[in-house]
């Protein structure tokens, strides 16, 4: 290539910098990172995806007609609004595609609609869960060459994206995502299947655990979008009346179970928060030892108006993923084991030589890694766990590196030079067929 | 801070003009000196005594920044990776210049003609196309020397199929093999896969008859898997640590430490004692101090070698009075006096302002006596008046063969033992003592005592830790005691022989 100029400081606007480099050599890719919660997608070489889509859908069941297309309403805001009939559904199901139909209008909303490009034009590199079977693997092979026409295509692990993304070739990843938490051994940047596991505590089940604690606790979960207006209040006895809209129709129950979880996501932000040392959460949070007095208190104001403060009741819920036995809201079946029980499983799986290694480089990404303090009470419960060997967490400082971590990998790694080697063209396709993507791409 | 000449002139009440001034240094014959290839002017200018760099400011707007070159478009281009074997072609963005540099370089000819349609064939990410190189065994070779009964020939291509897909990454390899449910350990197939190398090897080339590069592979390939189990186990123990075994490691590790170390000094100890106890042993001939003249230049070097022994030795505290033959002078107790004697507001300043700069004692006052007039000690050597040594003690006299120019505060002229662990550790110790760590009246006899008082910290700093060092070897001799009387024998014997063996070299020499 050209030989760059000698030049000091930075590079005028006329000169490529000398791509051995930085390694990178785009090729105008999109990179697509489908997840229960949203799906992200955008430009590979970009540091955040352009567009992040909530993976729910709305959609008003005609029971004579088929084809409901026409009728899917994909987006923040078409799921958003009042519309009679219109139920919340998930093409998602445990982490992965249930509903290729809807999963296939989605992505292309994302593409076409949200990114305004072709499909047929650019490459596309999509991230799965490492747990994906090989039939769902083949399935979205199918959906990118024969619905999408994509001129080459990829399937990642997003466990192998995320470790990249922290710039590390080998790792522990952590993903704690909306309906999993999930635990991949990555070395050299290939996910190992001894060792990986996961489990379903995570953003969801804290959700659904924060509406349950609310409703034993008497409050009312009326959503911004069913009241006319609100008077504030802090005693639950002498509530006012709700003032609902009327819009002439009752709402579906799923709707409003999303406008809830909307408000329910505010609380996991901003009043949340993860008791930061293994095995000393109170067992009884009505009967606080002495010692437990100080916790400081948040305050939250309820759709309805109602004020509560909330002192170690905040902790109840994200404590419960690790330790599944305090939950808010008994779990039925077996009790699983908390997170950090999943990651010293998943680390006495692995070579008695690597373990060292991979407490030295645990990455931690996804929505609910952001709880507050949640890091820290990994980092204690793991060092408890092992006292003698280095453990150290690496999670990126900024929030959206680490809600996107799986997308931002997957953008690296599409925008490398030495990846375009890696491609699934659209001839190899046509010639083995959807199992193409088991022999490429393990 | 310590006052400049000009302070010393003022306290002294010299005109400040009285002195002659300071030639200006010569200016220096500026030599313009090459600069040598390589070397950056900046990096230049940092080396010589050259004058700084000056900035010649002007006032005018900066310079457009020069880009090399006109700007050249850039173009998007297919472009094939010959890592590939489908011919993917996708497009990148190019530079329209270096695209013609590229091109026109000739790295390949018929490009020039099809215009931009496609690029170079070395696509530069190309080469990082690379896979280990494997032995591989033909079906003979594997009927000869590789059958095993544990491994079938399926099984070995499997694993050496996976171990190409992985480039021998172990872990990797070990994860994914999965043959008919067969359980097999990475230590398995590392074994299998060693073994298999060796026999090839050997069956094409006797271990006789290696160059040395393959023999030097065949040994490498060697492999001891029950060795490998043991160590992993090893491994594990360790990384199962309970918190209390990790400190008592840890505990360990310091004590280890610390016992090598003292025994270090142990031995450095006996042999700087074991050289003093050897007389020095001549060296060289004596033929050269055998004539009268010989022998006077010996006795004159070994005077002066014995006075500079004892110069050193005599740099006393400057609290003490230096060894010289006048007594007491006369000349500045006798400038007191003449203060004391003149006018009484005057005398009571002058007498305080004098001492004051006679022992440097640098307080509030000494901005008060250098504006005070300050007798001269000439003009008044006739009106002295002798002071008893009660006065001298009043006034807080003190006599001095040679002061020191500036001003200072006397706690700083304090002769404090200056080893680190003093000044580490005495603050602790004077609090204990309940003495505070700065004088508040620092006079010449406080600050003596306060000498006196630190040397005395300062060796019981010493006898302290003397004296932990002597519990601490009592200790562990008991604990060998205690262990076996056979043991500490033994041990104590080792420690002789040590010290004799670092004894013997110096005998030597
Ligand atoms: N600041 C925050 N504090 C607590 N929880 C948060 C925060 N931000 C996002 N979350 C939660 O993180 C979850 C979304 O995480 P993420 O986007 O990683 O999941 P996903 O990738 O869509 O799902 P999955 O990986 O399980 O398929 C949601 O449950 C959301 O409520
Ligand atoms: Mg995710």
């Amino acid at each position: 290539m050209a030989s760059t100029p000698q030049m000091s400081g930075v590079l005028p606007p006329t000169t490529k910098p000398a791509e051995l480099e930085y390694g990178g050599d785009e090729v105008s890719a999109l990179v697509l990172d489908p997840g229960t919660g949203t799906t992200r997608c955008g430009f590979a070489g970009e540091d955040t995806p352009k567009t992040c889509v909530p993976t729910s859908y709305g959609i008003v069941p005609d029971p004579e007609e088929q084809k409901y297309f026409g009728k899917l309403k994909i987006g923040e805001n078409p799921i958003n609004s009042v519309v009679e009939g219109m139920e919340i559904r998930n093409p998602m199901s445990e982490g992965i595609v249930e509903n290729w139909e809807v999963a296939t209008e989605i992505w292309r909303h994302c593409i076409e609609y949200r990114l305004s490009s072709r499909l047929e034009e650019h490459p596309l590199l999509v991230t799965e869960p490492i747990w994906n079977p090989l039939k769902k693997r083949e399935k979205t092979t199918e959906i990118v060459f024969e619905d999408f026409n994509a001129p080459a295509y990829f399937l990642v692990k997003s466990a192998v994206c995320e470790s990249f993304a922290n710039s590390k070739p080998s790792a522990l990843v952590v993903d704690m995502g909306h309906a999993y938490t999930s635990v991949t051994p990555v070395i050299d940047g290939i996910p190992l299947r001894k060792g990986s596991d996961r489990t379903t505590l995570a953003g969801q089940h804290l959700t659904n655990q924060l509406r349950h604690q609310f409703s034993e606790m008497g409050i009312r979960m009326a959503p911004w979008l069913t009241l006319k207006s609100k008077t504030t209040y802090t005693d639950l006895a002498a509530a006012p009346p709700l003032r609902t809209k009327d819009f002439g129709f009752q709402p579906h129950q799923s709707f409003l179970d999303l406008q809830q979880d909307r408000f329910i996501h505010e609380f996991k932000e901003c009043v949340s928060e993860t008791w930061p040392e293994a095995k000393t959460f109170p067992a009884d949070i009505n009967n606080l030892p002495d010692n437990f007095r100080g916790i400081a208190d948040k305050a939250f104001e309820f759709p309805d108006g109602y004020q509560r403060r909330f002192g170690i009741d905040r902790f109840l819920a994200p404590e419960s993923l690790f330790n599944p036995s305090v939950s808010p809201k008994a779990i039925t079946g077996d009790l699983p084991k908390g997170i950090a029980e999943m990651i010293k499983d998943s680390i006495d799986h692995l070579d008695a030589d690597i373990r060292a290694n991979m407490l030295n480089n645990i990455v931690v990404v996804g929505g609910t890694s952001l709880l507050y303090r949640i890091n820290e009470r990994l980092n204690h419960e793991l060092m408890t766990m092992y006292p003698g060997p280095r453990v150290k967490i690496h999670s990126p400082g900024q929030i959206p590196e680490r809600k996107y971590s799986a997308w931002l990998g997957g953008s690296i790694l599409a925008s490398c030079g030495a990846f375009h080697q890696l491609w699934i063209s659209k001839q190899e396709y046509d010639e083995v067929g959807a199992n193409i993507i088991e022999r490429r791409a393990k | 801070m310590s006052g400049t000449v000009t302070d010393v002139r003022d306290v002294l009440g010299i005109d400040p003009g009285a002195l002659e001034p300071r030639q200006p240094p010569l200016k220096k014959q500026r030599t313009v000196e090459k600069r040598p290839d390589g070397i950056t002017r900046e990096l230049y200018a940092l080396l010589g005594e050259n004058a700084p760099p000056v900035a010649v400011v002007e006032h005018r707007f900066k310079d457009k920044p020069k880009f090399l070159g006109s700007v050249a478009p850039w173009r998007e281009q297919t472009f094939k990776n010959p890592a590939r074997k489908d011919g993917l072609e996708l497009k990148h963005w190019v530079r329209q210049s270096s695209l013609q540099e590229t091109s026109g370089g000739g790295i390949d000819g018929d490009q020039e003609g099809g215009g931009q349609q496609t690029l170079p064939l070395d696509y530069q990410f190309a080469k990082f196309n690379i896979s280990v190189n494997l032995l591989e065994y033909s079906d003979a070779e594997y009927d000869a020397v590789l059958k095993d009964d544990d491994w079938s020939r399926q099984e070995t291509d499997y694993l050496f199929r996976l171990i190409k897909e992985y480039d021998l990454r172990w872990v990797v390899i070990a994860d994914r093999f999965e043959f008919e449910g067969k359980d097999r350990t990475m230590e398995d197939l590392k074994a299998r896969y060693y073994s298999v190398c060796r026999n090839v090897m050997e069956m094409r080339t006797p271990v006789t008859m290696m160059s040395a590069e393959e023999g030097a592979l065949y040994s490498a390939m060697h492999y001891n898997k029950e060795q490998e189990v043991e160590r992993k186990r090893i491994v594990q123990m360790q990384l199962y640590r309970t918190p209390a075994e990790v400190e008592h490691e840890q505990h360990l590790i310091a004590e280890l430490r610390r016992i090598h170390d003292s025994h270090q000094q142990l031995l450095e100890e006996r042999e700087e004692l074991f050289n003093r106890l050897d007389y020095p042993q001549s060296t060289g001939s004596i033929a050269a101090y055998q004539g009268s003249q010989g022998l006077a230049t010996l006795a004159q070097n070994i005077l002066n070698t014995d006075r500079n022994k004892k110069r050193k030795s005599i740099v006393a505290p400057p609290g003490q009075p230096a060894e010289k033959e006048e007594p007491p002078a006369k000349a500045t107790p006798a400038a007191a006096a003449a203060a004391a004697a003149a006018s009484p507001a005057v005398s009571r300043q002058g007498s305080i302002a004098e001492p004051a700069r006679a022992h440097g004692h640098q307080r509030n006052e000494s901005t008060a006596s250098a504006s005070a007039p300050t007798p001269l000690k000439d003009k008044n050597k006739s009106n002295i008046k002798q002071l008893s040594k009660a006065e001298e003690a009043q006034y807080n006299l003190s006599h001095h063969e040679k002061l020191q120019p500036g001003v200072f505060f006397r706690t700083m002229k304090m002769n404090l033992p200056k080893a680190n662990s003093f000044i580490n550790k005495s603050p602790a110790i004077m609090a204990e003592l309940n003495i505070p760590q700065i004088l508040s009246m620092p006079t010449s006899k406080t600050c003596a005592k306060y000498e006196v008082l630190a040397k005395e910290i300062a060796a019981l700093m010493d006898i302290r830790k003397q004296l932990e060092k002597v519990e601490q070897e009592t200790r562990i001799f008991k604990t060998q005691e205690a262990m076996g009387g056979d043991r500490s024998k033994r041990s104590a014997s080792v420690l002789s022989d040590v010290s004799r063996s670092s004894k013997r070299p110096k005998k030597e020499k």
